[in-house]
């Protein structure tokens, strides 16, 4: 068993660390370099980084390693048109790749299934987020797994600490959170909800106390409004709404409050029903939650990857065998459509984009054919995670292709609605 | 055991944070920079548009000519008509309308049209003038929003600023007494287009500008745009973000654009922005890889300037707080493109680690451990 574990591990670890070697996503991989350029090179905190500012530490410790060797002499490549050096690149996404493996020994320890554990760390979204794009996803994901375990082992404290960690990497960290302090509300354990308001505080306050010297305006409208949907800038969605209306919303669509109450209420009214352990439902309304978030909000094509540990995780506890499966072709599948629907199969490898294969990228509407995609996919998931569990049949790969032509054809050769 | 771990682990934590702190600042390198945009803040202007100076009456047909080697009928009747007949071409075919007008550049003319074209072709404003000696210029380049703007089949006011469009393509030239003397419109059809379509405008005028200076950072009144001059051209080639905190007030309506020029080039630009309820402060963000349109107007030609356009609704209130100006320097794009081939050979190589590594892996979990999980 050990030796096939590894070898599942040193897969993972190898595509990733090839990968990452030379491709990147060149705006965020900019932002990124930025940042820590700014850093290292002048002193200055950039107290204006694009996320929250959990990610700008774990990425200033690692590039302290960066920073080392350059300092002595290590003179760095570029690749083509990507803005960051190649080993530099590297050293920003070890932290991701760290987490993913991370991600799949929790797995691998809770499930005790091998399958489940490859099914997050080759699965081609999970490499192609932290390998290829640079994102970070795997970081908010990590103590949000953490979290789910812990609380199957009902170390409800260390549970919350870890999905606040969690939060303060992703905001969805909070959902899970959120459910707990609700649920010990109901339960009347007011101790223990003020210990998780008081550790999600504290921790909060502590992350955030350094951006504080910019200003509390800054720290308002950049971080408080921006991250809870109130910004001003009308920015681009591609969650299916914005995508057949050509709306813009500033930060969140409203829909995503109407959406998050209806989960809470409706994780209430589940616990109010039943009176079994916690981790079911918090793992069920946790991936509705996350459905909900790539419906109604921005839905940036990274968040998807969201649903494939929680899945993995509700397969196991609920033995819906078909659910595990259909995360993998979950996975595969949105890699596909963001690779040529929404960034062209050069833009990660030569830092500049190109539709090589002009059948499948660079078509007019494509954001619509993606949203219709992805929304039907997210049904079949919803699907496996309602309905009495089922098989992974090949019929699902034939309906999702189905859907993906007839969007196809209907939206980019008929082009019955031009946004 | 566990003691052993939480060791490792603090170990590891510290062997990170304790370079991080140490090598603070330390990268010999000056690649990122940034720096404070209001360091040489020189003024501010509110702008908003004055009484109308001229405005086309289409009563008189003569005044308008066409030319072109296509069919087409101009009727000008309260509202100029044109219908065009494009036969199938292997060439790019076009049919232009001329008109002459005299708007002195003094009094800084806006001219703003409403205008429908049909789908499928494209359509264009230009404008020619002749300096106060009688030297006669273009007033308009290639690379203007007012070129090769693809027809949408519904009615759209088109405005532009015509100093700016006659100082873009003459930045020598001295435009003090010059004024624009020739209009044209025109719709061009890209090769293998046929069939009719039509240009149709309903309305043609222009409006004289009315300033107002401010020389501390915030500025009250009635504005379509604020002009922030922040001193001397700062050289863009590096630019690459401007951050922006402001505090706006308006209409009800009110939504913006902030600019950030060099002279009439738009080097970054932002988001559309409306106002919020929580607050009046924004805190903007601009990018070189946002700009596809212009502002109105730009800002002193030997400075850079931030320029916060309304898009709808009128300013009432503008205070300038903050601007971050950040540079990058990333790798020069190499001179020689990268070829098709390599490209493709690159994205095939990425795809086997992407999806034919991990599937078989997948694959063989799936098949051969089967068993033993």
């Amino acid at each position: 068993m050990k030796t096939k574990v590894l070898a599942v591990l040193l897969a993972g670890l190898i595509v990733r660390l090839e990968i990452a070697s030379f491709a990147g996503h060149p705006v965020d991989m900019g932002l990124f370099t930025y940042s820590a350029r700014l850093y290292y090179e002048t002193g200055r905190f950039d107290t204006l980084f694009p996320s929250l500012p959990l990610v700008y530490y774990v990425q200033l410790l690692f590039y302290s390693i960066y920073a080392m060797i350059r300092d002595a002499g290590f003179v760095d490549l570029v690749f083509l048109y990507h803005p960051d050096y190649m080993m530099e690149g590297l050293v920003l996404r070890i932290p991701s790749i760290l987490a993913d493996l991370g991600i799949f020994y929790l797995l691998l320890k809770f499930t005790g299934k091998l399958r489940y554990a490859a099914f997050y760390l080759l699965n081609p979204f999970t490499i192609y987020l932290t390998g290829a794009w640079g994102m970070y996803d795997s970081l908010m994901m990590l103590p949000l797994v953490a979290g789910f375990v812990l609380v199957a082992r009902n170390q409800m404290r260390y549970a919350s600490v870890s999905f606040a960690v969690s939060g303060l990497f992703k905001l969805f960290g909070f959902i899970p959170l959120g459910m707990l302090m609700i649920e010990n509300l109901f339960q009347k354990r007011f101790k223990e909800f003020a210990i998780q308001l008081g550790a999600a505080s504290g921790l909060s306050l502590l992350t955030l106390a350094p951006y504080l010297q910019s200003g509390l305006q800054d720290f308002y409208v950049g971080f408080v409004l921006r991250f809870l949907g109130g910004s001003g800038a009308l920015s681009r969605s591609y969650n299916i709404v914005a995508a057949f209306s050509g709306l813009r919303f500033t930060g969140s669509s409203p829909l995503v409050w109407l959406a998050g109450a209806v989960v809470l209420v409706a994780f209430v009214v589940d616990r109010r029903r039943g009176s079994g352990a916690i981790l079911k439902p918090l793992l069920l309304w946790s991936i509705i939650a996350a459905v909900s978030l790539d419906v109604f909000s921005q839905s940036q094509p990274q968040w998807l990857s969201w649903l494939i540990p929680l899945s993995i995780l509700y397969a196991f506890v609920t033995k819906r065998d078909g659910l595990a499966n259909f995360s993998y072709f979950f996975g595969l599948t949105s890699t596909f459509l963001s690779i040529t629907l929404l960034q062209t199969s050069t833009y990660l490898v030569t830092g500049i984009p190109s539709a090589l294969f002009s059948a499948l990228e660079g078509l007019p509407d494509s954001l619509i054919v993606n949203a219709l995609t992805v929304f039907s996919m997210l049904l079949m998931l919803l699907g496996y995670v309602f309905l009495k569990p089922t098989k992974f049949k090949v019929e699902v790969i034939a309906l999702t292709a189905l859907v993906y032509l007839q969007a196809y054809f209907w939206f980019t050769i008929m082009r019955i609605i031009v946004v | 055991m566990k003691l052993r771990f939480y060791f490792i682990v603090v170990i590891a934590i510290l062997t990170l944070v304790v370079p991080a702190v140490f090598l603070r600042g330390t990268l010999p390198q000056q690649t990122a920079t940034e720096i404070d945009g209001l360091a040489q803040f020189a003024s501010m202007q509110g702008v908003s548009l004055g009484p109308v100076i001229w405005r086309e009456s289409f009563d008189n047909a003569s005044t308008w000519a066409v030319s072109g080697n296509v069919p087409a009928v101009l009727q000008v009747n309260n509202s100029l008509s044109l219908k065009i007949v494009f036969p199938s071409r292997t060439t790019a075919q076009a049919v232009t309308i001329f008109h002459n007008v005299s708007l002195p550049l003094d009094q800084g003319p806006i001219v703003a049209l409403t205008l429908q074209v049909s789908g499928g072709v494209s359509y264009g404003v230009r404008f020619w003038g002749v300096t106060a000696s009688n030297k006669p210029f273009s007033a308009w380049h290639e690379g203007s929003t007012l070129q090769h703007r693809p027809g949408r089949g519904i009615f759209e006011t088109v405005s532009t600023n015509l100093l700016s469009e006659s100082s873009i393509p003459n930045p020598t030239l001295s435009l003090a007494g010059a004024r624009i003397t020739r209009m044209s419109l025109y719709v061009e059809a890209v090769p293998l287009t046929s069939g009719t379509f039509s240009l149709k405008v309903s309305s043609i005028q222009a409006n004289s500008v009315i300033m107002t200076k401010a020389t501390s950072n915030e500025v009250s009144g009635n504005f379509t745009v604020l002009v922030a001059d922040l001193g001397p051209a700062i050289a863009t080639q590096k630019l690459y973000q401007v951050f922006v905190g402001l505090d706006i007030k308006g209409s009800n309506d009110l939504s913006y654009v902030p600019y950030f020029t060099t002279g009439a080039t738009v080097a970054a630009q932002g988001y559309t922005y409306i106002t919020k309820v929580a607050t009046t402060y924004e805190l903007a963000l601009l990018s070189p890889l946002q700009v596809n349109s212009s502002p109105l107007f730009a800002g002193n030609v030997h400075s850079s300037s931030l320029v916060v356009s309304a898009k709808t609704g009128e300013i009432s209130f503008f205070r300038l707080d903050t601007i971050s100006i950040r540079f990058f320097s990333t790798q020069a794009p190499r001179s020689a493109s990268l070829d098709p081939t390599t490209s493709r050979d690159l994205v095939f190589y990425f795809f086997v680690f992407l999806f034919i590594i991990p599937v078989a892996m997948v694959a063989f979990v799936v098949k051969v451990f089967k068993d033993e999980n």
